[in-house]
């Protein structure tokens, strides 16, 4: 069973403030409560959003919300996952949870939470006015005196070639006879399917003759996002941090012709039975199912985000949309549209709060997701003057509205202006593709015997662990170490080395694991990400153990 | 080399009765020719190893404390001349279960030592101490320590430990031996000995102490110089 953290790594110390702030609090209630007990308030989970359903002692929640002192803790246990979300009360009426879409969840081959019903207890002498869930990006920033670094320093433990394998699906959905596919083109090609980004552009409704403009709009998509002139052309792959991540992606396009643009119902599928239909309807040319489909419409036609495994784009879309709707696909985080269009603030829409990732209705600094990006000089919410032009702040206008939401900078590709994400949505684009995609092990070899088989240092006085990495991806990090860990504790001497061995006559006897760690900056991104993040990419070998000795036995 | 202690079991309990068949037969005046005896005790065997071979991964255990093992014993001996007589003993050695201790984090195990036989020649030479009967002989002969099949054991601490697997093997042995005889009846004693044995190849020698009944099976006439 795999072990989910939302931003991964964020375990870290309470601090003695929040300790003393909550003991404070827990004091008072104790002291002033009129009515003594416990409430549970339940709520549904589901699509990203949360419903309150209210007081009812009748649903059975799935999950367990443990309470302690400092922080809550969610947990949510799926099929085959288990989630923990690590939260904190920062206001004596409001409770607050860390439950964002879990975005890890999203990769190909995984089952993603679509409901989930929870309930949360809270003193009943809480006269509480709302109940909300945001993501703190970095909740515990303002007192830490620990290196997060230093505490958190290989704790990971994910074997990283396992969990990036696609899933090969087998569905049992009726075909389409219309469709005809002529030819496959991977049109940039990074290998290993199986731990790349495949995106596959489809024509939609074209026919025969039409191929040639679906080839020139993927051109125009990925090599002109259509800002700046002659002198400042860019392409998709100019954007940071689609630039520095280039390595990860293969990019296919297949020449379809009469692919409907009502297939959905025609098949009568709905979520993934669609993109299983659709993974063996191209099989046969890209037998790993891709994690992106681009279904290019012509002009006037539908066109919009639709779901995590597919885009939907108009044929005269410039790049830039192509850029904006992978960051807000599940690749680049799920990331917020950061437009502001819409004036009518009374809107019911307007009301929803949201604070995560790059949109948030707070200006107070410590219910900013961003914070980390804040410096403390400036004002918040922040003025949209020339000043303020480069500064990460607060500013009005996002989410479609003009006023209530705030976005983290002036200008994005997400604010639909520049062919730049502002330094927040880059940082979670980044996080986001670090995580999921990148994995530098191409093959990890080893002379540990077979399970159950013990070592004797007589006769294996020496254990060999070699492992092939991904040249190029290596080539991403900026100062990219080996560090190879023996029972979690580096071992002397083996720095930088793509094998080692280990005698067997100085360890002791019992269990021991061999772990390797890639670690290191992605290159250009040193300054992308500010928040605490651990880089640091995990192959573990086979547990092995060492036999105590023979012994010879004697009258 | 089992069958080999059989047979010699089989020999000796065919010699009771006949010893019963001739006893009855001879006179008072006449010397023992042929005598056996079955006697039980223990052997003493001593340390093994020293802490200070203790390596780690290749000799964990490297003492195996001094111990005794429970020992039967059965002896022929024929009459050659004067106080001189020719005897043929086998011991069988049963094993014991020792602890053995690991000195770098005290953990430890238990086994079963590795049972053995001793057979050997031996000359005696019989005399009167403070008027009672008694020999002192000395021998040769060889020593078999039975093998053990390879196990793989937990230790006490939980870790694996392989107990190797051993093939029986035989060395020379040299054995000098001390007895009393206290007659029962006519053609029985009772019969004890402390027995000194020492190993060829292990270089060890044990302690051996032994008491049980000696029988006389034939007798003969005296002759002239008696
Ligand atoms: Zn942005």
């Amino acid at each position: 069973m795999k072990t989910l953290n939302l931003c991964g790594k964020k375990k870290r110390l309470v601090p003695l403030k929040l300790i003393f702030f909550l003991t404070i609090y827990l004091m008072t209630n104790l002291l002033f409560s009129s009515e003594a007990g416990i409430k549970k308030l339940y709520f549904k989970y589901s699509n990203n959003k949360i419903s309150y359903l209210g007081e009812k002692k009748t649903i059975e929640p799935p999950i367990n919300i443990r309470r302690k002192i400092g922080d809550w803790e969610i947990v949510f246990e799926g099929d085959n996952h288990k989630i923990i979300y690590k939260t904190r009360i920062f206001d004596p009426t409001l409770y607050s949870f860390d439950l964002d879409a879990p975005y890890t969840s999203y990769k190909a081959g995984e089952k993603q939470f679509k409901e989930i019903i929870f309930s949360v207890e809270i003193p009943t002498s809480i006269q509480y006015k709302r109940i909300f869930f945001y993501e703190l990006l970095h909740p515990f920033s303002i007192d830490e005196e620990i290196s997060p670094v230093k505490s958190n320093y290989f704790k990971k433990n994910i074997s990283l070639l396992t969990i990036k394998e696609k899933k090969i699906y087998s569905p049992k959905l009726k075909s389409i006879d219309s469709i005809k596919i002529f030819s496959h083109q991977k049109f940039i090609n990074n290998g290993n399917d199986k731990r790349r980004i495949d995106i596959v552009f489809i024509p939609v409704q074209y026919s025969e003759s039409e191929l040639g403009n679906f080839h020139k709009t993927i051109n125009f998509l990925l090599y002109d996002v259509c800002w700046g002139g002659w002198e400042d052309k860019r392409t998709f792959f100019d954007a940071s941090p689609m630039k520095e991540f280039k390595k990860l992606f293969n990019f296919h396009y297949l020449d379809i012709i009469n692919f409907p643009m009502d297939w959905q119902e025609e098949i009568a599928c709905s979520g993934d039975s669609c993109k299983e239909w659709l993974d063996n309807l191209i099989k046969k040319f890209i037998p790993v199912p891709p994690d992106i489909y681009v279904f290019v419409v012509k002009t006037f036609q539908w066109s919009s985000l639709s779901s995590y495994w597919s885009i939907i784009i108009r044929d005269d879309s410039c790049g830039n949309v192509l850029l904006r709707a992978f960051s807000r696909s599940s690749i680049g985080g799920g990331l917020y549209n950061e437009f502001d269009t819409t004036d009518n603030c009374k809107d019911e829409k307007a009301k929803e709060i949201i604070s995560r990732k790059n949109i948030t209705v707070f200006t107070d600094k410590d219910l900013i997701p961003w914070k980390h990006w804040i410096l403390d000089s400036t004002p918040l919410p922040t003025p949209n003057t020339l000043t303020y032009k480069n500064t990460v702040g607060a500013f009005e206008g996002g989410y479609d509205y003009k006023c209530y939401y705030y976005r983290p900078q002036e200008k994005c590709v997400l604010h639909g202006d520049l062919w730049d994400f502002c330094k927040v949505c880059r940082e979670y684009f980044t996080l986001t593709l670090l995580d999921n995609w990148f994995d530098p092990y191409v093959s990890a070899k080893s002379n540990v015997p077979s399970q159950g088989m013990i070592i004797y240092p007589s006769d294996t006085p020496f254990l060999n662990f070699f492992i092939t990495v991904d040249e190029g991806l290596l080539s991403m990090l900026d100062t990219p170490n080996i560090v190879w860990l023996l029972d979690d504790k580096p071992i002397e001497g083996t720095d930088g080395k793509r094998g080692i061995s280990i005698n067997t006559s100085l360890l002791k006897a019992g269990k021991h694991t061999v772990k390797v760690a890639i670690v290191g900056e992605v290159v250009g991104t040193t300054g992308f990400v500010r928040k605490y993040h651990d880089n640091h990419y995990y192959y573990t070998f086979p547990e092995f153990e060492i036999g105590k000795g023979k012994f010879k036995r004697q009258r | 080399m089992i069958n080999f202690k059989r047979i010699i079991l089989i020999v000796l309990l065919f010699l009771i009765p006949l010893k019963l068949i001739l006893s009855q037969e001879s006179s008072q005046r006449e010397k023992p020719i042929i005598l056996i005896s079955y006697q039980m005790g223990i052997t003493s065997i001593p340390q093994e190893g020293e802490e200070e071979d203790y390596r780690q991964g290749f000799n964990p255990f490297p003492v195996v404390p001094s111990h005794t093992v429970k020992t039967v014993n059965g002896e022929i001996f024929v009459y050659l001349y004067r106080n001189l007589f020719l005897g043929f003993s086998l011991d069988y050695c049963m094993n014991t279960r020792i602890t053995v201790i690991d000195p770098s984090d005290d953990d430890s195990f238990q086994f079963n030592t590795l049972s053995f036989y001793n057979y050997y020649l031996s000359l005696r030479y019989k005399y009167k101490l403070f008027g009672i009967s008694s020999y002192f002989s000395i021998g040769v002969g060889r020593t078999l320590t039975n093998g053990a099949e390879s196990e793989t054991i937990t230790t006490n601490k939980g870790y694996s430990l392989l107990l190797e697997k051993i093939d029986s093997y035989s060395q020379m042995l040299y054995v000098s031996n001390f007895g009393l005889e206290l007659p029962l009846g006519e053609s029985i004693y009772l019969t004890g000995k402390i027995s000194y044995l020492r190993l060829n190849m292990d270089k060890d020698s044990y302690l051996q102490f032994l008491g049980g009944i000696k029988f006389i099976i034939l007798k003969g006439r005296e002759v002239q110089h008696e």
